[in-house]
């Protein structure tokens, strides 16, 4: 088995057993977010999601945002039903809107 | 237990090789169909074990790819997880990857194990029973022994062996399902006989094979260019469509809009040319939309593959049949299967692949239908092997045009027949037989003809 193939496996279940240790374990994640978290690990390790998708999940963290709109992108983000191609896209220009929103309200 | 007992008991069980199963099923869905169709729960020695693989098993059949986190969700959402300890269990079996092409290996070594295990279990009770009770009949020990070692060794979990018994108990429930049907046929069907299996989607062929039975494999042979793609798309019109059974049509040729803008044409009745172009007025586009909410509503399932092998459809076959309960299988068309070994003839590929598809149809009980081209001449290529495997053999041709200006026959027909169905293998009924049928090519409709005047 090609090694880049057992790292990427590595990190996907290293990733998962974090998330969810983050919930049982820590108390940090609610259930929802953990759901969540898991979701969007699957979402993008497993070959389901575009590069855009990602890309804005960076570009919203490397955002200076308001703590209002940075809540209402989570809360936008763990709405998703990532089974749904079309849910992901909706949201992901939900998103994509609230990130230039707060941008828009910095310049001005 | 001694030292010695306690290394013998190790031997019993291969823990490694049961985590390797279950990660690989967390990481490949192929290897997650291999699994699913070879292992049972009790294959597993460790308890936590088989529960994990009877979560991922049953999140496969749910149609949910059973990967780390949607085990992790599922273990969860049924308070399984309770502590860092159980996911710290789930990633320790996670973890153990292999490469995923080398499933089948782990999976013998848990079965290997399990078998083990069993003959085990065998010589503990015979050894108890003889020191119970010493006056047994010994002649009686021993052939009961014997029954339940040979089922240990020489049949797999499937095989069945009937007793004169069984198969007279078979046969008098099957002669008076018969008797009940034949009653049926006369009192209420008024004369129509009702199928045994999957309806053909003609009237005489339903009535020379009473209808595709689970696992039967049929052979439908044409040239290029005579309806080979219609005639399966016929086929599963009348089972998925206007039946509601769930049909896989495997279509190694068509794309995926090729195929659907096929059914625009078929349910809708105007001329595929028309529908292709997009040459249709508002009323015809409203026809084609019901048309489309009939196969929205139906059984059908379409898998273009065009790099499809024998091997490849087994594992498509186990998916659907899990997944979907699937009914039937349609092949269109296996000749365009990639061979596996480039130095096999082609009619030693076309004798392989139709062996598999035989005992895939058995295995799995679903009707398996292969399409294959016939040559110029209306023979087929390595034609006797293949006839001796499948248990129907039609051929599609069209009717000669010297026949068709010349016969008398095909005038007494309601439309004139331009094609006919050969039956030239039948393994419960008639064969030899020529069933002539209308095919309307510009609408790819097939239909039967209906005799008017004798």
């Amino acid at each position: 088995m090609a090694t880049k193939d057992i790292r990427l496996k590595k990190l996907y279940d290293s990733m998962g057993s974090m998330i969810s240790n983050l919930h049982l374990q820590k108390g940090k994640l609610s259930h929802e977010e953990m759901y969540c978290l898991l979701s969007v690990l699957d979402y993008t390790l497993m070959g389901k999601s575009d590069t855009n998708f990602i890309a804005l999940l960076r570009e919203w963290q490397a955002s200076e945002l308001e703590p209002e709109i940075n809540e209402i992108i989570k809360a936008t983000l763990m709405s998703v039903d990532f089974k749904k191609p079309a849910s992901v896209i909706k949201n992901m220009e939900i998103i994509r809107g609230l990130i230039r929103y707060n941008n828009e309200l910095k310049d001005s | 237990m001694n030292v010695e007992e306690m290394d013998f008991k190790n031997q019993l069980f291969d823990l490694e090789s049961e985590r390797r199963v279950i990660s690989s099923m967390l990481h490949s869905e192929d290897a997650c169909i291999e699994a699913y169709n070879s292992l049972q729960v009790t294959d597993f020695y460790s308890p936590q074990h088989g529960t994990v693989f009877e979560l991922t098993s049953s999140l496969y059949e749910r149609e949910i790819r059973p990967t780390y986190v949607e085990l992790i969700k599922e273990a969860h959402t049924l308070g399984m997880l309770t502590n860092s300890r159980d996911i710290e269990d789930l990633k320790y079996i996670a973890e153990h990857y292999i490469d995923d092409g080398n499933i089948k290996y782990w999976i013998k070594k848990v079965r290997d194990k399990s078998r083990l295990r069993k003959f085990e279990s065998f010589l503990r009770k015979s050894y108890q029973m003889l020191q119970e009770d010493i006056d047994q009949d010994v002649e009686q020990i021993l052939m009961s022994a014997e029954e339940e070692l040979t089922n240990m060794t020489a049949l797999e979990i499937d095989d069945h062996v009937d007793t004169p018994g069984d198969l007279a108990k078979l046969g008098y429930e099957e002669v008076e399902r018969r008797f009940l049907r034949y009653k049926d046929i006369k009192e209420l069907h008024q004369g129509v006989i009702p199928l045994d299996g999957l309806p053909t989607g003609f009237y005489n062929l339903n009535k020379v094979t009473l209808g595709y039975k689970p696992g039967d494999l049929i052979i439908l042979g044409a040239q290029t260019g005579h309806g080979k793609t219609s005639f399966a798309l016929h086929t599963a019109n009348a089972v998925a469509i206007r039946s509601k059974k769930n049909l896989l049509y495997l279509n190694t040729e068509m794309s995926r809009p090729q195929i659907a803008l096929r059914w625009g044409s078929i349910l809708s009745g105007i001329e595929h040319e028309r529908v292709r172009s997009g040459e249709i007025n508002e009323s015809e586009l409203s026809r084609i939309l019901h048309g489309y909410s009939q196969l929205e509503d139906s059984g059908f399932y379409s898998y273009p593959c065009p790099n499809l092998t024998p091997e490849k459809t087994i594992s498509i076959a186990r998916k659907f049949k899990a997944q979907k309960q699937i009914d039937m299988m349609i092949i269109d068309y296996i000749g365009r299967m990639d061979k596996q070994d480039s130095r096999l003839q082609e009619w030693q590929v076309l004798e392989q692949i139709v062996k598999t598809q035989k005992m895939l149809a058995q295995n799995l009980q679903i009707v398996v239908m292969c399409l294959v081209q016939l040559n110029p001449d209306g023979s087929l290529q390595g034609a006797k092997r293949m006839k001796n495997e499948c248990d129907l053999m039609l051929k599609l041709s069209p009717i000669p045009k010297e026949e068709l200006e010349e016969s008398e026959e095909l005038k007494k027909f309601d439309t004139m027949p331009n094609y006919a169905i050969f039956i030239d293998k039948n393994r419960d009924g008639q064969s030899g037989i020529r069933i002539p049928i209308y095919f309307d090519l510009q609408r790819q409709i097939m239909k039967d003809v209906k005799r008017v005047t004798i």
